[in-house]
Protein backbone atom coordinates (compact mmCIF):
# COMPACT_ATOMS: atom_id res chain seq x y z
CA UNK A 1 0.00 0.00 0.00
CA UNK A 2 1.62 3.28 -0.95
CA UNK A 3 1.24 5.99 2.00
CA UNK A 4 -0.74 9.00 0.84
CA UNK A 5 2.32 11.16 1.49
CA UNK A 6 4.53 9.83 -1.41
CA UNK A 7 1.84 10.21 -3.54
CA UNK A 8 1.62 13.90 -2.71
CA UNK A 9 5.41 14.29 -3.04
CA UNK A 10 5.03 12.31 -7.07
CA UNK A 11 2.46 14.58 -7.39
CA UNK A 12 4.01 17.65 -6.32
CA UNK A 13 7.03 16.60 -8.70
CA UNK A 14 4.75 15.75 -11.83
CA UNK A 15 3.38 18.88 -11.37
CA UNK A 16 6.95 21.12 -10.92
CA UNK A 17 8.00 18.69 -14.53
CA UNK A 18 5.21 19.43 -16.35
CA UNK A 19 5.53 23.40 -15.70
CA UNK A 20 9.52 22.80 -16.55
CA UNK A 21 9.03 21.82 -20.05
CA UNK A 22 5.39 23.40 -20.76
CA UNK A 23 5.24 26.21 -19.31
CA UNK A 24 1.55 27.29 -19.03
CA UNK A 25 0.51 31.04 -20.18
CA UNK A 26 -0.34 32.30 -16.84
CA UNK A 27 2.84 31.22 -15.24
CA UNK A 28 5.32 34.25 -16.87
CA UNK A 29 2.22 37.10 -15.68
CA UNK A 30 2.33 35.10 -12.08
CA UNK A 31 6.23 35.33 -12.01
CA UNK A 32 6.32 38.70 -13.45
CA UNK A 33 3.94 40.21 -10.60
CA UNK A 34 5.96 38.30 -7.73
CA UNK A 35 9.33 39.43 -8.94
CA UNK A 36 7.82 43.26 -9.33
CA UNK A 37 7.56 43.28 -5.88
CA UNK A 38 11.21 43.24 -5.80
CA UNK A 39 11.55 46.11 -7.98
CA UNK A 40 11.95 49.01 -5.45
CA UNK A 41 14.32 47.19 -3.06
CA UNK A 42 16.46 46.54 -6.11
CA UNK A 43 16.91 49.77 -7.68
CA UNK A 44 17.47 50.80 -4.16
CA UNK A 45 20.23 48.68 -4.07
CA UNK A 46 21.57 49.07 -7.40
CA UNK A 47 21.74 52.95 -7.30
CA UNK A 48 23.47 52.38 -3.83
CA UNK A 49 25.99 50.33 -5.38
CA UNK A 50 26.44 52.08 -8.67
CA UNK A 51 27.06 55.45 -6.79
CA UNK A 52 29.69 53.50 -4.48
CA UNK A 53 31.34 52.44 -7.56
CA UNK A 54 31.43 55.87 -9.44
CA UNK A 55 32.85 57.25 -6.07
CA UNK A 56 35.46 54.46 -6.10
CA UNK A 57 36.76 55.60 -9.86
CA UNK A 58 36.75 59.17 -8.62
CA UNK A 59 39.36 57.82 -5.70
CA UNK A 60 41.41 55.49 -7.43
CA UNK A 61 41.57 55.78 -11.12
CA UNK A 62 43.05 58.60 -12.63
CA UNK A 63 40.31 60.50 -14.60
CA UNK A 64 42.32 61.70 -17.26
CA UNK A 65 43.72 58.19 -18.11
CA UNK A 66 39.64 56.64 -17.93
CA UNK A 67 38.63 59.96 -20.07
CA UNK A 68 41.44 58.56 -22.84
CA UNK A 69 40.24 55.54 -22.74
CA UNK A 70 36.87 56.65 -23.19
CA UNK A 71 37.54 58.70 -26.78
CA UNK A 72 40.08 56.01 -27.81
CA UNK A 73 37.23 53.16 -27.22
CA UNK A 74 34.76 55.48 -29.48
CA UNK A 75 36.75 56.70 -32.09
CA UNK A 76 37.37 52.75 -32.88
CA UNK A 77 33.48 52.21 -32.45
CA UNK A 78 33.17 55.19 -34.90
CA UNK A 79 35.77 53.77 -37.22
CA UNK A 80 34.27 50.07 -37.41
CA UNK A 81 30.70 51.71 -37.70
CA UNK A 82 32.20 54.11 -40.71
CA UNK A 83 33.41 50.75 -42.60
CA UNK A 84 30.56 49.70 -42.38
CA UNK A 85 28.63 52.30 -43.43
CA UNK A 86 30.71 52.53 -46.27
CA UNK A 87 30.15 48.60 -47.26
CA UNK A 88 26.63 49.08 -46.95
CA UNK A 89 26.67 52.49 -49.02
CA UNK A 90 28.24 50.58 -51.98
CA UNK A 91 26.36 47.51 -52.02
CA UNK A 92 22.89 49.63 -51.45
CA UNK A 93 24.56 51.67 -54.29
CA UNK A 94 24.56 48.46 -56.47
CA UNK A 95 21.39 47.80 -55.60
CA UNK A 96 20.05 50.90 -55.83
CA UNK A 97 17.47 49.85 -52.77
CA UNK A 98 18.23 52.62 -50.03
CA UNK A 99 16.93 51.28 -46.51
CA UNK A 100 17.34 53.01 -43.26
CA UNK A 101 18.07 50.54 -40.22
CA UNK A 102 17.51 52.88 -37.49
CA UNK A 103 15.36 52.17 -34.56
CA UNK A 104 12.14 53.33 -34.60
CA UNK A 105 11.59 54.04 -30.77
CA UNK A 106 13.85 53.51 -27.85
CA UNK A 107 13.71 53.43 -24.15
CA UNK A 108 16.62 53.99 -21.65
CA UNK A 109 16.30 51.54 -18.49
CA UNK A 110 18.00 50.88 -15.56
CA UNK A 111 20.35 47.55 -14.77
CA UNK A 112 18.64 46.82 -11.36
CA UNK A 113 19.85 43.39 -10.80
CA UNK A 114 20.96 40.11 -12.37
CA UNK A 115 19.50 36.54 -12.40
CA UNK A 116 20.79 34.69 -9.20
CA UNK A 117 20.82 31.38 -11.17
CA UNK A 118 24.21 29.92 -12.22
CA UNK A 119 23.82 29.07 -15.58
CA UNK A 120 21.52 31.96 -16.49
CA UNK A 121 23.23 35.42 -17.84
CA UNK A 122 20.08 37.83 -16.97
CA UNK A 123 19.66 41.17 -16.11
CA UNK A 124 16.95 42.96 -14.52
CA UNK A 125 15.23 46.23 -15.77
CA UNK A 126 13.53 48.86 -14.28
CA UNK A 127 11.45 49.48 -17.42
CA UNK A 128 8.24 47.57 -18.08
CA UNK A 129 4.69 47.44 -20.02
CA UNK A 130 3.86 50.88 -18.32
CA UNK A 131 6.81 52.41 -20.00
CA UNK A 132 6.57 50.74 -23.65
CA UNK A 133 9.20 47.85 -23.23
CA UNK A 134 7.42 44.90 -24.99
CA UNK A 135 8.74 41.16 -25.53
CA UNK A 136 11.80 40.74 -27.70
CA UNK A 137 12.75 44.28 -27.86
CA UNK A 138 16.68 44.50 -28.83
CA UNK A 139 18.84 45.88 -25.94
CA UNK A 140 21.70 47.82 -26.51
CA UNK A 141 24.37 49.51 -24.40
CA UNK A 142 26.78 52.60 -25.57
CA UNK A 143 29.62 49.81 -26.42
CA UNK A 144 26.95 47.27 -28.43
CA UNK A 145 24.49 44.80 -28.12
CA UNK A 146 23.34 43.29 -25.09
CA UNK A 147 20.38 41.07 -25.74
CA UNK A 148 16.64 40.90 -25.47
CA UNK A 149 13.61 41.57 -23.27
CA UNK A 150 11.96 37.94 -22.43
CA UNK A 151 9.46 38.72 -19.91
CA UNK A 152 7.90 41.85 -19.06
CA UNK A 153 6.22 43.01 -16.11
CA UNK A 154 4.27 46.56 -15.70
CA UNK A 155 7.44 47.87 -14.25
CA UNK A 156 10.13 45.06 -14.85
CA UNK A 157 11.72 43.26 -17.00
CA UNK A 158 13.74 40.32 -17.36
CA UNK A 159 16.58 40.92 -20.22
CA UNK A 160 18.20 37.93 -21.63
CA UNK A 161 21.74 38.59 -22.60
CA UNK A 162 23.97 37.24 -26.17
CA UNK A 163 25.85 35.07 -23.27
CA UNK A 164 22.85 33.40 -22.77
CA UNK A 165 22.58 29.70 -23.25
CA UNK A 166 19.11 30.15 -25.02
CA UNK A 167 20.28 33.37 -26.50
CA UNK A 168 20.52 32.95 -30.60
CA UNK A 169 21.56 35.88 -33.09
CA UNK A 170 22.45 35.80 -36.26
CA UNK A 171 25.68 37.40 -36.77
CA UNK A 172 27.46 38.56 -39.43
CA UNK A 173 31.58 38.83 -40.00
CA UNK A 174 32.09 42.78 -41.31
CA UNK A 175 35.35 41.72 -42.97
CA UNK A 176 34.31 38.57 -44.89
CA UNK A 177 30.04 38.55 -44.58
CA UNK A 178 30.58 35.61 -43.38
CA UNK A 179 27.17 34.44 -41.76
CA UNK A 180 26.90 32.46 -38.54
CA UNK A 181 24.88 32.14 -35.92
CA UNK A 182 26.03 33.52 -32.20
CA UNK A 183 25.06 31.45 -29.43
CA UNK A 184 25.53 31.84 -25.47
CA UNK A 185 27.07 28.43 -23.68
CA UNK A 186 26.05 27.91 -19.59
CA UNK A 187 29.35 29.24 -19.16
CA UNK A 188 28.41 32.91 -20.39
CA UNK A 189 30.61 32.56 -23.47
CA UNK A 190 29.45 33.62 -26.91
CA UNK A 191 29.91 30.98 -29.69
CA UNK A 192 29.66 32.15 -33.64
CA UNK A 193 28.91 28.52 -34.80
CA UNK A 194 27.63 27.36 -38.76
CA UNK A 195 30.94 28.43 -40.08
CA UNK A 196 31.76 27.19 -42.97
CA UNK A 197 34.88 25.21 -43.49
CA UNK A 198 36.28 27.65 -46.48
CA UNK A 199 35.26 30.68 -44.10
CA UNK A 200 37.95 33.43 -43.76
CA UNK A 201 37.66 33.81 -40.29
CA UNK A 202 40.72 35.36 -37.76
CA UNK A 203 41.09 36.96 -34.19
CA UNK A 204 40.52 40.60 -34.07
CA UNK A 205 37.32 40.09 -36.50
CA UNK A 206 34.24 42.43 -36.31
CA UNK A 207 30.89 39.99 -35.46
CA UNK A 208 27.86 42.33 -36.24
CA UNK A 209 24.28 41.86 -36.28
CA UNK A 210 23.23 40.26 -39.99
CA UNK A 211 19.42 41.33 -39.41
CA UNK A 212 18.33 38.10 -40.39
CA UNK A 213 15.08 36.90 -38.21
CA UNK A 214 12.39 40.46 -36.96
CA UNK A 215 14.42 41.01 -33.41
CA UNK A 216 17.56 42.68 -34.11
CA UNK A 217 18.76 45.56 -36.21
CA UNK A 218 21.34 44.88 -38.85
CA UNK A 219 24.66 45.74 -38.36
CA UNK A 220 24.50 46.57 -34.91
CA UNK A 221 27.96 46.12 -33.49
CA UNK A 222 28.40 42.63 -31.18
CA UNK A 223 31.73 41.66 -30.62
CA UNK A 224 35.33 40.35 -31.56
CA UNK A 225 36.34 36.87 -32.34
CA UNK A 226 39.12 35.52 -30.11
CA UNK A 227 39.30 32.34 -31.24
CA UNK A 228 38.53 30.35 -34.34
CA UNK A 229 38.78 26.06 -34.68
CA UNK A 230 36.79 23.76 -36.25
CA UNK A 231 33.58 21.92 -34.77
CA UNK A 232 34.42 17.99 -33.60
CA UNK A 233 32.63 15.90 -35.94
CA UNK A 234 30.80 18.21 -38.02
CA UNK A 235 32.13 19.99 -40.97
CA UNK A 236 32.09 23.27 -39.86
CA UNK A 237 33.81 25.83 -37.46
CA UNK A 238 32.92 28.33 -34.83
CA UNK A 239 34.30 31.23 -33.00
CA UNK A 240 34.36 32.80 -30.08
CA UNK A 241 33.30 36.33 -29.63
CA UNK A 242 34.08 38.75 -27.14
CA UNK A 243 30.97 40.99 -26.34
CA UNK A 244 31.92 44.62 -26.75
CA UNK A 245 29.30 45.28 -24.30
CA UNK A 246 30.69 44.96 -21.14
CA UNK A 247 28.41 42.69 -19.81
CA UNK A 248 29.29 42.21 -16.37
CA UNK A 249 29.17 45.35 -15.47
CA UNK A 250 26.29 46.61 -17.02
CA UNK A 251 24.38 49.57 -15.78
CA UNK A 252 22.28 51.68 -18.17
CA UNK A 253 20.46 49.89 -21.30
CA UNK A 254 18.30 50.99 -24.15
CA UNK A 255 15.76 48.73 -25.44
CA UNK A 256 15.03 49.57 -29.27
CA UNK A 257 12.21 48.57 -31.65
CA UNK B 1 20.66 22.77 19.64
CA UNK B 2 19.31 24.65 16.55
CA UNK B 3 16.69 27.20 18.11
CA UNK B 4 14.45 27.73 14.76
CA UNK B 5 13.57 31.28 14.59
CA UNK B 6 11.21 31.82 11.47
CA UNK B 7 11.68 35.50 11.60
CA UNK B 8 15.85 36.05 11.87
CA UNK B 9 16.26 32.67 9.82
CA UNK B 10 13.93 34.32 6.63
CA UNK B 11 15.21 37.07 6.96
CA UNK B 12 19.05 35.23 6.57
CA UNK B 13 17.75 33.80 3.47
CA UNK B 14 16.41 37.04 1.96
CA UNK B 15 20.19 38.07 2.98
CA UNK B 16 21.59 35.45 0.82
CA UNK B 17 19.24 36.11 -2.03
CA UNK B 18 20.14 39.40 -1.97
CA UNK B 19 23.86 38.70 -1.79
CA UNK B 20 23.33 36.18 -4.91
CA UNK B 21 21.97 39.21 -6.81
CA UNK B 22 24.30 41.71 -6.21
CA UNK B 23 27.21 40.00 -5.14
CA UNK B 24 27.97 36.84 -6.99
CA UNK B 25 28.93 38.06 -10.44
CA UNK B 26 31.18 40.38 -8.51
CA UNK B 27 32.81 36.99 -6.74
CA UNK B 28 33.21 34.86 -9.64
CA UNK B 29 36.20 33.12 -10.15
CA UNK B 30 36.83 32.43 -14.04
CA UNK B 31 33.64 31.01 -14.58
CA UNK B 32 32.96 29.48 -11.34
CA UNK B 33 29.85 31.64 -9.72
CA UNK B 34 29.55 31.09 -5.85
CA UNK B 35 25.51 30.35 -4.69
CA UNK B 36 24.72 31.84 -1.57
CA UNK B 37 21.46 30.16 -1.86
CA UNK B 38 23.02 26.70 -1.44
CA UNK B 39 25.31 27.72 1.25
CA UNK B 40 21.95 29.20 3.81
CA UNK B 41 20.20 26.02 2.84
CA UNK B 42 22.62 23.36 3.61
CA UNK B 43 23.53 24.78 6.95
CA UNK B 44 20.01 25.38 8.31
CA UNK B 45 19.71 21.45 6.43
CA UNK B 46 22.47 20.71 8.86
CA UNK B 47 21.82 22.15 11.69
CA UNK B 48 17.84 22.25 12.04
CA UNK B 49 15.94 19.10 11.17
CA UNK B 50 14.70 17.95 7.89
CA UNK B 51 11.32 19.56 8.06
CA UNK B 52 13.02 22.99 8.00
CA UNK B 53 15.51 21.92 5.77
CA UNK B 54 13.08 21.28 3.23
CA UNK B 55 11.02 24.04 4.22
CA UNK B 56 14.41 26.44 3.91
CA UNK B 57 15.12 24.95 0.90
CA UNK B 58 11.60 25.03 -0.87
CA UNK B 59 11.76 28.90 0.18
CA UNK B 60 15.25 29.18 -1.52
CA UNK B 61 14.44 27.30 -4.65
CA UNK B 62 11.17 28.98 -5.06
CA UNK B 63 12.74 32.58 -4.76
CA UNK B 64 15.33 31.56 -7.49
CA UNK B 65 12.66 30.03 -9.89
CA UNK B 66 10.49 33.35 -9.70
CA UNK B 67 13.96 35.17 -10.95
CA UNK B 68 14.52 32.62 -13.57
CA UNK B 69 13.84 32.76 -17.20
CA UNK B 70 13.76 28.93 -17.79
CA UNK B 71 12.85 25.90 -16.32
CA UNK B 72 10.14 27.15 -13.52
CA UNK B 73 10.33 24.61 -10.17
CA UNK B 74 13.53 22.85 -11.02
CA UNK B 75 15.49 24.64 -8.35
CA UNK B 76 12.35 24.12 -5.69
CA UNK B 77 12.81 20.59 -6.86
CA UNK B 78 16.62 20.04 -5.70
CA UNK B 79 17.07 22.40 -3.08
CA UNK B 80 13.65 21.33 -1.30
CA UNK B 81 14.86 17.39 -1.71
CA UNK B 82 18.37 17.86 -0.83
CA UNK B 83 17.58 20.16 2.22
CA UNK B 84 15.21 16.82 3.49
CA UNK B 85 18.01 14.60 2.69
CA UNK B 86 21.01 17.13 4.82
CA UNK B 87 18.09 17.41 7.47
CA UNK B 88 17.41 13.79 7.19
CA UNK B 89 21.29 12.49 7.59
CA UNK B 90 22.41 15.13 10.10
CA UNK B 91 22.17 13.19 13.47
CA UNK B 92 24.79 10.89 11.73
CA UNK B 93 27.51 13.08 11.24
CA UNK B 94 29.59 15.27 13.07
CA UNK B 95 27.76 18.75 12.05
CA UNK B 96 30.02 20.98 14.14
CA UNK B 97 32.75 20.75 12.18
CA UNK B 98 33.44 23.29 9.37
CA UNK B 99 35.36 20.47 7.27
CA UNK B 100 31.88 18.31 7.50
CA UNK B 101 30.05 21.59 6.72
CA UNK B 102 32.95 22.53 3.96
CA UNK B 103 32.35 18.72 2.36
CA UNK B 104 28.54 18.93 2.75
CA UNK B 105 28.19 22.50 0.43
CA UNK B 106 29.88 20.50 -1.84
CA UNK B 107 28.18 17.56 -2.32
CA UNK B 108 25.08 19.47 -2.29
CA UNK B 109 26.68 22.01 -5.03
CA UNK B 110 27.74 19.30 -7.40
CA UNK B 111 24.32 17.91 -7.05
CA UNK B 112 22.57 21.28 -7.78
CA UNK B 113 24.96 22.30 -10.29
CA UNK B 114 24.94 19.77 -12.48
CA UNK B 115 21.31 18.08 -12.39
CA UNK B 116 20.73 22.08 -13.44
CA UNK B 117 22.74 21.72 -16.59
CA UNK B 118 21.27 18.29 -17.18
CA UNK B 119 18.22 19.48 -17.60
CA UNK B 120 19.24 22.92 -19.40
CA UNK B 121 20.81 20.17 -22.03
CA UNK B 122 17.84 18.84 -22.29
CA UNK B 123 15.83 21.24 -23.05
CA UNK B 124 18.16 23.40 -25.24
CA UNK B 125 18.22 22.08 -28.79
CA UNK B 126 21.41 22.81 -29.59
CA UNK B 127 22.90 21.47 -26.71
CA UNK B 128 20.90 18.49 -26.84
CA UNK B 129 23.25 16.99 -29.78
CA UNK B 130 26.25 17.87 -27.62
CA UNK B 131 25.11 16.14 -24.26
CA UNK B 132 27.20 14.17 -22.97
CA UNK B 133 28.76 12.93 -19.13
CA UNK B 134 31.58 15.75 -19.69
CA UNK B 135 28.68 19.06 -20.38
CA UNK B 136 27.20 17.82 -17.35
CA UNK B 137 29.96 17.01 -14.96
CA UNK B 138 31.83 19.93 -16.26
CA UNK B 139 34.61 21.32 -14.65
CA UNK B 140 33.28 24.67 -13.96
CA UNK B 141 30.67 22.70 -11.89
CA UNK B 142 33.64 21.05 -10.06
CA UNK B 143 35.25 24.72 -9.43
CA UNK B 144 31.68 26.33 -8.74
CA UNK B 145 31.18 23.45 -6.17
CA UNK B 146 34.54 24.05 -4.60
CA UNK B 147 34.38 27.65 -4.46
CA UNK B 148 30.93 27.40 -2.85
CA UNK B 149 32.00 25.21 0.24
CA UNK B 150 35.06 27.35 0.58
CA UNK B 151 32.57 30.20 1.02
CA UNK B 152 30.58 28.00 3.28
CA UNK B 153 33.46 27.61 5.51
CA UNK B 154 33.53 31.72 6.08
CA UNK B 155 29.45 31.91 6.15
CA UNK B 156 29.70 28.43 8.65
CA UNK B 157 32.01 30.85 11.03
CA UNK B 158 30.46 33.73 11.23
CA UNK B 159 27.18 32.04 11.47
CA UNK B 160 27.73 29.57 14.16
CA UNK B 161 29.10 32.82 16.11
CA UNK B 162 26.60 35.38 15.52
CA UNK B 163 23.82 32.53 16.49
CA UNK B 164 26.06 30.85 19.33
CA UNK B 165 25.87 27.47 18.13
CA UNK B 166 28.68 26.56 20.11
CA UNK B 167 32.25 25.77 19.44
CA UNK B 168 33.70 25.19 16.06
CA UNK B 169 36.07 22.67 15.38
CA UNK B 170 38.45 22.01 12.37
CA UNK B 171 38.21 18.22 12.51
Amino acid sequence: MIKPKIIIVMAVIAIFIWTMFAPPPFLVPLKMNLANIARFPFRIISLSLNSLNDISKLFYIDSEKLALKRRSFSLERKLIELREISLENKRLKDLLDLRSNAAKSSIAALVIGRDPNNWASVVFIDKGKRDGVVKDMAVVSNQGLVGRVREVGKNFSKVMLINDVDSKVAGLLQQTREQGLLVGTPEGRCKLIYLSLEADVKKGDTVLTSGAGSIYPKGMLVGEVVHVAKERGRLSKYAIVKPYAELSKLEEVLCIK
Amino acid sequence: MYKINRLRDYGLILLAFLMQVFLADFLKAGSAKPNFMIIITAFFALFADERFGLEAGFICGAILDIFALRLFGLNTILFSFSGYIIGRFNNKIYRESIVTYAIVVFLMSFFILSSYRLFIGLENRFLLSSLTLGFVFSPVVFLAALYNSFLGTLAHTFLSRALKLGETSVL
